[in-house]
């Protein structure tokens, strides 16, 4: 199992983006390719930019920030797309869990 | 002395397109079938690593029921009991060995075409409508690859013709009769998945009609709906490649690893949805967007 994907540091989540999978960038959108499960992925835009985001030092408020100065979309709106973003990375295999 | 002697099997080399195939069998009628569609790509002799293809009817045994059997590679793969399943039951057997015995290409479930050099590819299962829209496109012109296989090679990254017979239900006869391609409808075989079948070559259809290698620049994925306007959605590459990536035969047997592949063949190609009813208008719309700028809007019929 997956697990929770999210780091939990302090009061802060650091969620961050697995490396051992296969990406493949399309004008802006990506293929990831999980050998763990032999699943593809596909990540649009902004699912690929909230994937790279999650480096493992930003937190949720400092990707939801990342997102608005990328989109030039209301703070509201980008939080509500990262949260449901984060959740879909974390049931799909593409975060690391908490080691 | 035997009472009678039974007849030597007789044996023949096909090259169709990147595909070889030695077909043996004692059975006169289902190499004459075999011949029908394929004398156009005998060759004299045996290709190394040809796909053989060997059929028989043993004596029965008991009360069983005899059947043919096809054997592919030394396997039997398939005992039909009537003759009219036996010509399909061939052509599955070769189209088994396909992805098996070539990892040079990466294999699609689509039909492939060429026009003025530019690889096409229709992505789909069966009942998508693409080899009904394969036939049509061939008797406006378009040159035939395969009704079957998009075979892209993973070195020279261009679509390769595998001009196997083109493989047709009953329920796209009048539609195809409708076009001007004449159909020989007595002659046809039942498909265990697909009812009543005919198969036409594509020379048949068009003299010259077998394309040559090109790459892949347009990406369509059909979908039949009886009655439905023609209509063409675009879609991304990254859309196409996940999509196309759901159709591989060999995504992960090939010589590379098949999302690059994949990934590869969609970076230079236009990439649609389309849906298609009226044969005529689909293929016409087709012929919209392959001569079309990249940057020009197609109008849907």
């Amino acid at each position: 199992m997956n697990g929770s994907a999210l780091h939990a540091t302090g009061e802060a989540t650091r969620p961050l983006r697995r490396t051992d999978v296969h990406e493949r960038e399309l004008d802006g959108e990506a293929l990831v390719y999980d050998p763990r499960t032999a699943d593809t992925h596909l990540l649009n835009p902004t699912a690929r930019m909230i994937w790279h985001a999650c480096d493992g030092r930003s937190d949720e408020t400092a990707i939801t920030a990342k997102v608005v100065e990328a989109f030039l979309i209301d703070e509201g709106d980008a939080r509500a797309h990262v949260a449901a973003a984060l959740a879909t990375l974390r049931e799909r295999g593409l975060l690391e869990s908490p080691g | 002395m035997p009472m009678f002697r039974r007849r030597n099997p007789v044996e023949r080399h096909f090259t169709i397109g990147a595909v070889h195939a030695t077909v043996r069998t004692r059975l006169s009628h289902a190499m004459r079938h075999f011949t029908d569609m394929y004398g156009e790509f005998e060759t004299d002799a045996a290709i190394p690593g040809a796909i053989q293809l060997e059929i028989d009817r043993p004596r029965r045994k008991w009360l069983s029921r005899r059947r043919y059997r096809i054997h592919v590679n030394g396997t039997v793969q398939f005992e039909p009991e009537k003759r009219v399943e036996l010509v399909p039951y061939m052509e599955w057997g070769l189209n088994w060995q396909v992805p098996r015995t070539m990892p040079d290409y990466l294999q699609f479930h689509a039909s492939s075409l060429e026009v003025d050099g530019q690889g096409v590819i229709l992505p789909g299962h069966s009942g998508s409508g693409k080899s009904t829209l394969a036939t049509g496109l061939v008797k406006r012109g378009w040159n035939y690859l395969c009704d079957e296989f998009a075979l892209v090679h993973v070195k020279r990254m261009q679509l390769d013709a595998y001009p196997r017979a083109i493989c047709l239900k009953k329920a796209a006869f009048d539609a195809i009769e409708s076009i001007g391609v004449t159909l020989d409808r007595r002659k046809h075989f039942v498909k265990r998945t697909k009812g009543d079948v005919t198969f036409i070559s594509p020379t048949q259809i068009r003299p010259n009609a077998v394309g040559v290698s090109c790459p892949v620049r347009f990406v369509v994925f059909p979908t039949y709906k009886a009655g439905a306007a023609s209509e063409l959605m675009p879609m991304t590459r990254a859309q196409a490649a996940f999509a196309l990536h759901r159709v591989c035969f060999n995504l992960f047997e090939c010589h590379r690893l098949g999302l690059d592949v994949i990934a590869d063949v969609v970076r230079d190609a236009r990439c649609y949805r389309l849906t298609s009813g009226d044969l005529s208008s689909t293929c016409a719309l087709l012929e919209q967007v392959v001569s079309a700028a990249p940057s020009e809007v197609i109008r849907c019929a």
